[in-house]
């Protein structure tokens, strides 16, 4: 028996909404794309089950966030506006804003499958067993496109030595 | 493979606390003679660090489940637009039914086509003349109801509103 939509909503919306924030760092923009993250699961509700609702919601959430950054249409808007925990000082939470979206910008440029993995293990949290779930693929797989991954996300980023990411010596 | 290679294989899921107890001390054990996976396990954990910046932003809670109610209600009224294709058949057809009795050509004429030989020396046998921009209303009514069957144009009709899709 399949739950009606707006319970499904009122279960989801958050964790659909913080995945989107994560990445977005901007309310409206998260906004919309967590109502498009729903909309496609109204859409699709014959093929997700719904107790995969949530992993598969958090899943589109983030890879529709992380192609907005990649087309760079709300980078400035999230760098200037974002909330950055735990900062000493409004130069020090400005300095980490910059750098967390210097970072996503780098996530958004990985491959899809790598993109995708790191976004849900790093950023939303979700543990491989339910990221290997999500995707269709085994948890050993998933292992491997995060491993992958993080070590291009790493090469990518500024300050890093390009000679330790390529492999042991 | 080497204990180096092994360390350094492990390195990523070990940055991120996911590497299994076992295999962790074996990489904490090498992490202590080598200064390169040190470096690596390093570089990986200041990778991870913006990320985890991300991660921790939090927001105002958001209410969508209004907005799902009229998401859900706007599907259920979905059903309409197929009740009225429907009724738009059942209308083409009754349409088409009352077209061709009321444009069918006199029986006596109907039953002289019907009846008429092949003409000896036709000059375009294959096709029919091109109809005239501005024919009179009777040959262009007789042209359509000589054309598909009410029913016919009922199929046609759903066709078409099946296309707008």
């Amino acid at each position: 028996m399949r739950a009606p939509f707006p319970e499904l909503v009122e279960r989801h919306q958050q964790r659909t909404y913080r995945a989107a924030y994560r990445v977005l760092g901007e309310r409206q923009a998260a906004l919309d794309v967590t109502q498009d993250a729903l909309l496609a699961l109204h859409r699709r509700r014959a093929s997700v089950p719904d107790e995969r609702a949530g992993p598969w919601l958090a899943r589109v959430a983030t890879h529709r966030a992380l192609d907005l950054v990649r087309r760079r249409e709300v980078e400035a808007r999230a760098r200037a506006t974002l909330a950055t925990p735990a900062a000493a000082s409004p130069v020090e939470a400005l300095e980490r804003a910059e750098e967390a979206a210097r970072a996503l910008a780098s996530l958004a440029q990985l491959s899809p499958r790598q993109r995708e993995v790191v976004a849900l293990r790093a950023l939303e949290g979700l543990p491989f067993t339910e990221i290997a779930a999500a995707l269709g693929i085994s948890e050993g797989a998933t292992k491997v496109h995060f491993a992958r991954g993080l070590r291009a996300l790493r090469a990518r980023l500024p300050g890093v030595d390009p000679k330790l990411s390529g492999g042991p010596t | 493979m080497s204990d180096h290679e092994t360390c350094f294989e492990d390195l990523p899921l070990y940055a991120i606390g996911d590497l299994d107890p076992a295999r962790s001390r074996a990489v904490e054990a090498h992490l202590t003679g080598c200064s390169s996976c040190a470096a690596e396990l390093a570089a990986l954990r200041a990778t991870l660090e913006p990320l985890q910046v991300a991660a921790a932003r939090a927001d105002e809670p958001i209410d969508l489940v209004p907005w799902s109610r009229g998401v859900a209600s706007a599907r259920q009224a979905g059903a309409w637009p197929w009740l009225l294709r429907v009724a738009a058949l059942l209308l083409a057809f009754a349409g088409g039914v009352a077209a061709d009795r009321a444009l069918a050509p006199p029986r006596e004429l109907a039953a002289e086509h019907a009846w008429a030989p092949p003409r000896e020396a036709d000059p375009e046998p294959a096709t029919a003349p091109p109809a005239p921009e501005h024919s009179p209303p009777l040959a262009r009514a007789r042209r359509a109801a000589s054309g598909p069957t009410g029913f016919a144009r009922g199929l046609l009709a759903l066709s078409a509103l099946s296309e707008d899709e």
